[in-house]
């Protein structure tokens, strides 16, 4: 499915969340290429896989197989992740969360918001940051 | 009042002691047992016991003999005295023992052969001393006389005996002494601590006020009084205007006056006289009564007249003094011992209401009252966070300063009889609380409890009532009763009684009390406080979960209806189709989870009714409600199942939802599901909350469970696989199964590894889990 290097990565297991983000980084980076995984499991065996940089990692929160903020250390310890900005994006105002989050070294926290085109906005703002 | 400030002989000049000395200030200090002079109702002779040499003697035996008393100093007392007395002198003499005291009959020089006079010999100090009445009664002195005497000692003691309580034993022993010796007024005096006393009994004649219940301060009766009301039961001042006999010394012993201790007829000192006057006493009587040889009170006659007492007639009464004596140590001991008893069973159901109290605060204050008498405090001031009183205290204002003042040592117990001593500005409420005992007692390390007791002076019944008009002497007011509260005043002022040892025992009591209510609370806070912190813990993480649970479906309605604008605006119609059934699911979706909540919140909440039901009956109905009719591809093996205290209809849903995962979550195409029991210590590593000796096992064939994620399975809504993945569902029941176990004071784990199938244990206890 994928052939062209991904640039944008996302750990998201709400079909609808992800196609809507798509929609809205096209809208203002219509090249950007996104790839979404629905599971740790799955992001882990990718990340394993020796992939290309991708220019930002989107992290949700509440995944089917745990917690995707405990994804980041092990992909931290991956040389081609080290660096790559991280933000959480997420339905969870969980304070805990947010610490966390930015503990393990996630570049912004962002809450989903309920309206659809203030979600777009925000993600068209965390893209833009990320990509230019 | 009494037989205080006694002797001195201030109407006679003696050689050995001035006595006008003597005033107010000094009256501690006044020598008193050794005035140097008698009163005139008896004579005194003071010899040698070995040589029976005549050392001092009264001046009346002079003229009682007809010799100047000068010329019989250094004469033989056998010579003086004789008769019966002539032996027990030679016997008595010759062990000449310290305090003894032996009844003669004597016939003095010079009077004739049958005139006999009753005496008394006693020894003190080297010296003997024989005293002699000079007022007997020529018909006492016969011996059918003593038989009433006697018959009504034993009546008296009768009487006295079958007293009922305290009240009637102290009046019935002032009655008898006065059917006795005929005196005006009889009163039991007791002595209190501090010194000071109290009139308990009385019987009086009629038309005099009463005295009964009036407090006298301690310097009524001075130290050295008291020691001579040990040494010396009883005492008579027949007369207080009656002029004192000087006793005359031989010029040997001129530096040693004569010591009067043992002495029957020792004069009275100016300053007793002086108070007596005061009073209107004429004549005074008083027996004392002693307790372990301590003196615990004293019966004292006053008579408005002057009245002699015969000799067998104070014998009587000393008499009854001593069996008086005895039966009310006997007796107040024994209320003593009540009177602890009936503080404890205070203490007991001070305790009991700590106890049902809501709190440890309220249970403090609805048990107040008992605690407050339990102590004999008149106030409390319960001190945490906020300060409650109860009774006679403080101010509001005052009682967190008290605490300060009292909490400064590590002491759990404090108690002080005056907090003017101790806390300034304490004067200013001094009559409600001048007493305070803390209780260092409460969740909190200052936590206290702060009782108070009223000023005495306040609540006693002083004698000198000041609200009474000043008692008018030719001295003014100088010694009388009024004089004597005026003094207390100045001294005992701004105190409270004082906290005794069985108040102290009694605090003590009450400290391990309430620490152990207090433990028992601390305990019970701290499990709430779990509990709660437990609850919050899964609220939070529940609401955190529902929220964004519910949102997500919520979210994507919003999101599906967005593009379903577009695919209209647009007329995609095949778009507008796939966003339609996606809208559809998602509604489904959101009925899962909202059904999910209820349900969960239906097992948390529930009461259960627990009954005896056979396990296997409720995996049968379980395994129909969730297969319908019996499916081909599903091998259900039950081995045999106990009985089990459940909730049926509960249980049921918990083995239902364990039926669904085990096909749901199951690649296998026969799916095998084995039901059996396993002894709990066969197992390697089962939960802390499993309880009991066997579980239930539910074993599948299914795709298994990493260990990691054994715990995660049970979180609310939580899914290992995406969305579509296993028919999807809400990812609630086994959270719900292990509540329903939970609740059953059980506990449902997993062990499994992916690929091996999965293994489930239930385990339920005796108890109902707390929701």
């Amino acid at each position: 499915m994928v052939a062209e290097p991904v640039n944008i990565v996302f750990l998201e297991d709400s079909e609808t969340d992800f196609e809507l983000a798509v929609h809205g980084i096209r809208g203002v980076a219509p090249g950007v290429a996104c790839r979404r995984f629905e599971t740790r499991r799955d992001l882990n065996e990718y990340a394993a896989s020796g992939p290309a940089a991708p220019k930002l990692l989107v992290i949700d929160i509440r995944l089917p197989d745990g917690n995707g903020l405990e994804a980041i250390p092990t992909l931290r310890s991956l040389k081609q992740f080290r660096n790559v900005p991280i933000v959480v994006f997420t339905s969870s105002a969980n304070p805990e969360h947010v610490r966390f989050a930015h503990k393990a070294g996630a570049a912004d926290y962002r809450v989903k918001p309920l309206d659809v085109r203030e979600y777009i906005r925000t993600v068209q703002e965390f893209a833009r940051t990320a990509l230019t | 009042m009494t037989e205080g400030a006694v002797a001195g002989g201030s109407n006679v000049v003696s050689a050995s002691y001035d006595a006008s000395d003597v005033d107010l200030t000094n009256c501690d200090r006044e020598p008193i047992q050794i005035p140097g002079a008698i009163q005139p109702h008896g004579v005194l002779l003071a010899f040698d016991p070995a040589s029976l040499r005549l050392a001092y003697v009264s001046e009346n035996f002079g003229a009682l003999a007809g010799i100047a008393a000068s010329q019989l100093i250094g004469r033989s007392v056998d010579e003086l005295v004789n008769g019966d007395s002539t032996e027990v002198l030679r016997d008595a003499a010759s062990r000449a023992i310290p305090g003894f005291t032996a009844p003669v009959s004597v016939r003095v020089l010079g009077e004739t052969a049958d005139r006999r006079r009753m005496g008394m010999v006693s020894f003190h100090d080297g010296m003997a001393l024989l005293e002699a009445e000079l007022e007997s009664d020529p018909a006492s002195s016969q011996k059918h006389s003593l038989e009433p005497t006697v018959r009504k000692i034993r009546r008296s003691t009768a009487r006295i005996e079958s007293c009922a309580s305290m009240d009637e034993l102290y009046r019935t022993i002032a009655e008898e002494v006065r059917e006795l010796n005929g005196f005006d007024r009889v009163m039991v005096y007791r002595f209190l601590r501090g010194g000071h006393g109290a009139v308990v009994g009385e019987a009086a004649r009629e038309g005099l006020e009463s005295y009964l219940g009036l407090h006298y301060p301690a310097t009524d009766i001075p130290q050295q009084a008291r020691r001579l009301y040990k040494l010396n039961t009883l005492r008579l001042i027949a007369d207080v205007n009656a002029l004192s006999v000087a006793i005359v010394a031989d010029p040997a012993y001129a530096d040693r006056p004569l010591d009067l201790t043992h002495s029957v007829f020792r004069s009275v000192s100016p300053i007793h006289l002086e108070y007596l006057r005061n009073m209107g006493v004429a004549a005074s009587m008083s027996i004392s009564i002693l307790y372990r040889g301590e003196l615990w009170g004293l019966i004292a006659c006053h008579h408005y007249a002057p009245r002699y007492v015969p000799l067998e007639i104070r014998a009587a009464c000393e008499l009854l003094g001593a069996a008086a004596g005895s039966f009310v140590t006997a007796r107040n001991l024994a209320e003593e011992a009540d009177e602890k008893t009936v503080r404890r069973i205070r203490l007991a159901e001070a305790a009991g209401a700590i106890a049902t109290g809501d709190t440890y605060r309220d249970g403090i204050k609805n048990a107040a009252t008992e605690l407050m008498i339990a102590l004999n405090a008149d106030g409390l001031a319960i001190c945490g966070e906020r300060t409650t009183l109860v009774g006679f205290t403080p101010p509001h204002a005052a009682v967190s300063g008290i605490r300060e003042a009292l909490l400064v040592a590590d002491e759990q117990l404090i108690a002080v009889e005056s907090l003017a001593e101790t806390v300034e500005g304490a004067e200013a409420y001094a009559e409600a609380a001048s007493g305070a005992l803390l209780l260092r007692s409460g969740p909190e390390p200052d936590d206290a409890l702060i009782f108070f007791r009223r000023e005495y002076a306040t609540v006693v019944n002083w004698a000198g009532n000041p609200h009474k008009p000043i008692e008018q002497t030719e001295d003014g007011a100088r010694l009388s009763p009024r004089k004597s509260f005026a003094t207390w005043q100045q001294t005992a002022r701004l105190r409270s009684k004082e906290w005794t040892t069985t108040d102290l025992q009694i605090a003590r009591e009450m400290l391990a009390a309430l620490a152990v209510l207090s433990a028992r609370r601390v305990a019970e806070i701290l499990r709430v406080n779990d509990e709660l912190a437990r609850m919050n813990a899964d609220l939070n993480s529940f609401a955190f979960s529902v929220s964004h649970d519910l949102k997500e479906p919520v979210r994507s309605i919003h999101q599906t209806i967005y593009f379903l604008e577009q695919a209209v605006e647009s007329a995609d119609t095949a778009e507008i189709g796939r966003r339609i059934d996606a809208m559809r699911r998602i509604s489904r979706q959101m009925d899962d989870l909202i059904e999910a909540i209820l349900r969960m919140s239906r097992v948390g909440r529930a009461d259960l009714h627990r009954e005896a039901v056979p396990v296997a009956e409720i995996v049968q109905e379980a395994a129909e409600l969730v297969f319908g009719e019996p499916r081909t591809d599903v091998q259900l093996s039950i081995e045999e199942l106990p009985t089990w205290s459940a909730d049926f209809m509960v249980l049921r849903e918990a083995f239902a939802n364990l039926l669904q995962n085990a096909v749901k979550y199951n690649d296998s195409e026969v799916k095998r599901i084995r039901l059996g029991t396993v002894k709990l210590d066969s197992l390697s590593d089962p939960p802390e909350e499993a309880q009991g000796e066997v579980a239930i096992f539910v074993q599948d064939n299914g795709i298994g469970i990493a260990k990691e994620h054994w715990e995660r399975v049970f979180s609310i809504f939580q899914r290992l696989h995406g969305k579509a993945a296993y028919g999807g569902g809400a990812g609630a029941g086994l959270t719900i199964a292990r509540k329903i176990l939970q609740r059953h004071g059980g506990a449902l784990w997993v062990r499994s590894e992916p690929g091996m199938g999965s293994t489930f244990y239930l385990t339920v206890g005796e108890e109902d889990d707390g929701r």
